[in-house]
């Protein structure tokens, strides 16, 4: 009983830690560099950190369930590629479905292949990785491509109340649904049951090969969608990898409290790390910091980050173990206290 | 020792055997059928090129066939240390060849021994590490030359010339590095400890293995190969640049898994990964020759590797059964 409200107290105060330092974060922007509180300086960060929280959401799902989601390197340039690269020839509709669509097909090849066949994640998307980058190749004939009309791109950008705009408040949304099925669904549940005992959850009968699908379903499907408007966005697209997307997204879900190991954590963490990173990132860029500093510090937090999380998980573990210990020995002794009344009433 | 243990142990290294032998049946056909089809394929100028970009290639990836007997996947820091290490070797190249070829080697080394130590010690996960250690080395590569061109200034006509007449000297350096580690990991006891580390971590850590020391050992060995291969790569044009061996990183890994090399750890050796270059080599030569574009061939190695990926998957998934 202590266990268990030991255990979620400590991934529930990760997440509200999580939000504690984005909001020192933000506080300590404001004060460092000049403008960052400005109207205009808030759209930028929340038009970054929209598409940020939405393609970490759908990493952190992956991660929830146990598994790791390397394609969406691949998967976010590919779909804006495809997108801006058909616009002009089948409509920007049909375009955006097409991309969304082949890295929905990506998505479909690692979760059949972790899920069902049970290959390593890991080795998977790094393959789909690869066949999604050339595919980016592929499509673009290795040229930058852009987009004849860019009036959607304006469209979706406007700034709506100030800091927001289409783009944010659609991918925001969809982030928001995404915490609300995990909270409130079966399958939900499920992801966190994969994600502690893969095994144990298989032998129980829960819909494992099922799930960890629709989980890598919606983690390239969010990073399909992040990449088509950031695509329609900015009406342009170059070819090649986007490590420093996944590099971000991965630490944002480890920011927020997401285990590598599965089964522990928020959406809600993983939203807040989005935000801190977002944050740290513009508030440097805004400072003057030089973009190869900045891609330095992101790496940097994440190698802190994942030195950090063992012995701190560790250190947890074995609190909670004392108290699960303390508590046995006390009911014991009362237990045995009690038999000892029980033997003297006998005789 | 049970009969099971015994048997799997048998079917182990026979899989493990067709696989490379398979690699190697089709890299010999491959040749065979362009010689035979293609005019331009037996040219000397076309073999020596094919020689050379293979030799890079296989360097590297014979280095991380130990990451991944280890058991810790892949490294994903590979290009950009052989971008930072083509810098490193045009900016100490003043100090003669010798000395900034060591000097790369070390540095290779070092990074990869770090992250060994990251992974080996910390437990955390060798991907996330890589991909992080490969932001930090750019981004300090483009501190340090801000993204420019560095020319080297020594004489580096050594590392170019062919041995007697025909072997060039990278390929010398490829076929040595080879022998060399398919020696370290066959007949020696760190080699064996890493392979047994790798096929079990449980029952490795359990026989007394020191973790930190493998892990860190197989990182440092990686990092070693790569630094060697950004200092030939340097040496070919004397210069180093942050954007040059982008492509390195995917094809090592193709050559690491075409060659027989299992993702789960503990099965294969150097020798099939050097295989797997010249057969991920052979066929974008023969791609490229028989007019297919770049981007074409980045896809048909992007659906090589899934296939070979998800076949192993299958065939696993088979003998558990």
């Amino acid at each position: 009983m202590i266990n268990s409200v030991t255990r979620s107290t400590y991934w529930g105060a990760r997440t509200l830690l999580t939000w504690l330092v984005a909001a020192i974060a933000y506080v300590a922007c404001t004060m460092a560099v000049p403008g960052f509180s400005t109207i205009g300086n808030l759209y930028a960060l929340m038009q970054i950190f929209a598409t940020l929280a939405l393609v970490s959401a759908g990493l952190a799902i992956v991660m929830i369930a146990g598994e790791f989601d390397l394609s969406i390197a691949a998967t976010y340039p590919l779909a804006g590629l495809v997108t801006v690269q058909y616009a002009d020839e089948l409509g920007l509709p049909v375009s955006i479905a097409l991309g969304v669509g082949l890295a929905l097909v990506i998505g479909l090849i690692n979760g059949i292949a972790t899920g069902a066949v049970r290959i390593a994640s890991l080795a998977v998307t790094v393959a789909t990785m690869m066949l999604g980058i050339g595919l980016g190749y592929f499509v673009t004939g290795n040229n930058v491509v852009t987009m004849a009309d860019y009036r959607p791109g304006l469209q979706l950008t406007e700034p709506i109340l100030g800091a927001l705009s289409l783009q944010t408040i659609l991918q925001l949304g969809l982030v928001a649904v995404l915490i609300l099925i995990v909270k409130r669904a079966w399958w939900g549940r499920f992801l966190y049951a994969i994600g502690s005992d893969g095994n144990r959850a298989r032998s129980s009968g829960l819909p494992v090969s099922w799930s960890v699908t629709v989980a890598f379903l919606v983690s390239a499907g969010f990073a399909g969608i992040g990449g088509a408007l950031e695509g329609v966005a900015l009406a342009t697209g170059q070819p090649g990898p986007n490590n420093a997307y996944l590099l971000q997204a991965a630490t944002a879900v480890l920011v927020g409290g997401v285990a590598l190991t599965g089964g522990r954590g928020s959406l809600v963490g993983a939203v807040g790390g989005a935000l801190l990173l977002a944050i740290l990132n513009n508030g440097l860029s805004l400072a003057g910091v030089a973009s190869a500093t900045i891609q330095l510090v992101n790496g940097a937090v994440l190698i802190a980050v994942v030195i950090c999380d063992r012995p701190l998980r560790r250190l947890v573990q074995r609190g909670s173990d004392r108290l699960v210990i303390r508590d046995y020995e006390t009911t014991s002794a009362a237990t045995a206290a009690e038999a000892i009344h029980s033997d003297g009433g006998n005789t | 020792m049970t009969l099971t243990e015994l048997r799997s142990a048998v079917r182990g290294s026979r899989r493990n055997a067709t696989a490379t032998s398979m690699v190697t049946v089709a890299t010999i056909g491959l040749a065979i059928v362009a010689t035979v089809t293609i005019d331009a394929f037996p040219t000397a100028s076309n073999l020596r090129g094919l020689c050379l970009s293979v030799s890079l290639i296989g360097i590297i990836a014979v280095g991380l066939s130990f990451i991944t007997i280890a058991g810790q996947v892949f490294s994903l820091s590979i290009p950009a240390l052989v971008a930072l290490c083509t810098i490193a070797f045009a900016s100490s190249n003043y100090l003669g060849v010798t000395a900034s070829v060591l000097l790369t080697v070390a540095l290779g080394s070092t990074v990869g021994a770090i992250q060994g130590v990251v992974v080996g010690r910390f437990e955390a996960d060798p991907i996330i590490v890589t991909i992080a250690t490969a932001a930090i080395l750019v981004g300090l590569g483009q501190l340090w030359t801000n993204g420019q061109t560095v020319l080297g200034t020594g004489d580096n006509t050594v590392l170019n010339m062919n041995l007697f007449g025909f072997l060039p000297f990278q390929t010398a350096v490829f076929l040595t590095v080879t022998i060399a580690l398919l020696w370290l990991l066959r007949q020696t006891v760190f080699g064996r400890q890493l392979t047994l580390f790798g096929l079990n971590e449980r029952a490795g850590l359990l026989s007394g293995y020191r973790r930190t020391m493998i892990v860190t050992a197989a990182f440092a060995i990686s990092g070693a190969t790569t630094g060697l291969a950004g200092a030939l790569l340097a040496a070919q044009s004397n210069q180093g640049l942050l954007t040059s061996g982008a492509s390195f990183g995917f094809d090592a890994i193709v050559a690491v898994v075409v060659g027989g090399v299992a993702i789960a750890g503990g099965i294969g050796t150097p020798l099939g990964a050097a295989v797997g270059a010249v057969f991920a080599g052979l066929l974008n030569n023969v791609a490229a020759l028989a007019g297919l574009s770049y981007e074409m061939q980045l896809v048909t190695e992007g659906a090589l590797i899934l296939l070979v990926v998800l076949m192993s998957g299958f065939l696993r998934a088979k003998s558990a059964r």
